[in-house]
């Protein structure tokens, strides 16, 4: 990933949504990676700063939000914005997220444009 | 006298003769279909394989040209089936644009009148995957015939066609899911949950039927009625709630509209809410605690600080952990109680170590 480009981590379970969200944030100009699970997330956060991270909620093992909660408490990581992306969209679903340190909520079925335009705007990127 | 029985050489023969051919059958008939099987799924790999950046470029709405459409739309018949199945997958899971795309492919592929053909199918799970199919194209008309599956004798149509309405997102369905709503402990209707998944979905018009279903004479009707309007929420049935919270008798039902009224009231609910803070069943007792936190006043303290001292535990733990969210006040309140003996004492203990804990966790102060 380079410096020029602002750079995303995508985990998620499914593989179809995460075939998506990378060819999405791909096509407009991310870096992008993405893993399968939130094991797989913390791993990869040990050798990258990403600009934001793409979370899914419900992933075998460490769910989404333990990997942020994980997240939160990394002082290497202060200012990488989470977006958490999940099925889970009762109204207690998105406060634990929020108040678990989430940036931004995006609930599944999804409009892939909608996430285009929430990431751009937290990444304070026009498109 | 021994008998002796002799069998014939040439019959034993011939029956071991039958037995190792039909092995062999047996055994060539298994590889052949496990191979063919092997075969047909690798096939069906490489064909979504060449498919998928079709499919993605699709489902993320950048097809401008719809060229990636196109190829979607006209793989050979034979090739349908598999494609279908996987853009079905992928249309569960986006919405707008890209879904509407993504249901022409099934509409260029006969799946629209597949589907209404397999409504009135024999095959429950026939019915089921064309109710779920109908709702995946989200197509308004569908769901008028949709509906009558709701009454189906099986629980997965039922189910399938309730989250097939849901999808469709029509509040003209709002009323058949009620009616759809099984009674308590009947295996047979539509789980509580997916009527409230439904009816929390459905545009409107909803409110009229929901506030109609908290009269219902089913305790499982009610139930759902008041946790859709606490989870919609429905603000403009506060004044329902409140009467019916005075005549309810059902206590998960009374428990559900104690927390939709936490909701959607206010202040002057806050003394109500107090009283059902006391309620001997614990389920409303603590769902008036939570409702006296979600309508987040300043007053809400004031309300819930005596509840601390309650002498059952997991009230008192809840109200302290509530005063917790309630800012600077509720949190000196219970630092107050910490260090006054009486039973206040371990729910305040509890509850502010609780928020230091929590609050270690979240990097905050």
């Amino acid at each position: 990933m380079t410096s020029a480009q602002p750079s995303i981590l995508v985990a998620d379970d499914d593989p179809d949504i995460r075939d998506l969200v990378v060819f999405k944030l791909e096509q407009a100009g991310f870096a992008v990676r993405a893993v399968v699970d939130g094991s797989a997330a913390l791993t990869a956060l040990e050798d990258l700063t990403p600009d934001l991270v793409v979370l899914d909620v419900m992933m075998p093992g460490l769910s989404g939000l333990d990997v942020l909660r994980q997240i939160r408490t990394m002082d290497r990581l202060d200012g990488v914005k989470v977006l958490l992306l999940t099925a889970r969209a009762r109204d207690t679903d998105v406060d634990d997220g929020y108040n678990t340190g989430a940036d931004d909520y995006v609930t599944k079925p999804f409009s892939p444009r909608e996430l285009l335009h929430r990431v751009n705007s937290m990444l304070g990127r026009g498109r | 006298m021994a008998t002796q029985t002799i069998v014939s050489p040439q019959l034993l023969s011939g029956v071991l003769w039958v037995l190792v051919w039909a092995a062999i059958f047996l055994l060539a008939l298994v590889l052949g279909s496990r191979t063919g099987r092997l075969w047909r799924e690798h096939r069906e790999r490489q064909l979504l394989g060449e498919l998928r950046p079709a499919m993605l470029e699709v489902a993320s709405g950048e097809d401008d040209d719809r060229s990636a459409l196109t190829q979607l739309t006209s793989v050979a018949p034979r090739r349908t089936r598999v494609v279908d199945r996987a853009v079905s997958a992928m249309l569960s899971k986006v919405k707008g644009e890209p879904a509407r795309a993504l249901a022409e492919v099934l509409r260029s592929h006969g799946r629209s009148s597949w589907a209404l053909r397999g409504l009135s199918s024999r095959r429950a799970i026939r019915r089921a995957y064309a109710a779920w199919t109908l709702g995946l194209m989200r197509e308004r008309e569908s769901g008028g015939k949709i509906v009558p599956l709701l009454q189906d004798r099986s629980m997965d149509v039922v189910v399938a066609a309730a989250r097939a309405l849901t999808l469709i997102g029509d509040g003209a369905a709002a009323r058949p899911v009620v009616r759809a709503v099984a009674p308590r402990r009947r295996p047979r209707g539509l789980p509580s949950w997916v009527a409230v998944e439904s009816l929390c979905t459905f545009d409107e018009p909803v409110a009229g039927v929901v506030v109609e279903a908290t009269t219902h004479p089913q305790p499982s009707v009610r139930h759902v009625a008041a946790t859709v309007i606490g989870s919609r929420p429905l603000p403009q049935a506060a004044p329902v709630v409140r009467e019916r919270i005075a005549a309810e008798e059902d206590p998960r039902t009374l428990a559900a509209l104690v927390e939709a009224l936490g909701k959607i009231g206010g202040s002057s609910d806050l003394t109500l809410l107090a009283r059902f803070a006391r309620h001997p069943d614990e389920t409303v007792a603590l769902a008036a605690v939570d409702a006296l936190e979600a309508i987040g006043l300043p007053s809400s303290v004031e309300a819930l600080a005596p509840l601390v001292a309650d002498t059952r535990p997991r009230p008192s733990e809840r109200a302290a952990v509530a005063l917790t969210e309630l800012g600077p006040r509720g949190r000196e309140q219970l630092r107050e109680f910490a260090k006054t003996p009486g039973p206040a004492v371990q729910p305040a203990t509890y509850a502010l170590q609780l928020t230091a804990m929590r609050s270690a966790t979240r990097g905050l102060d």
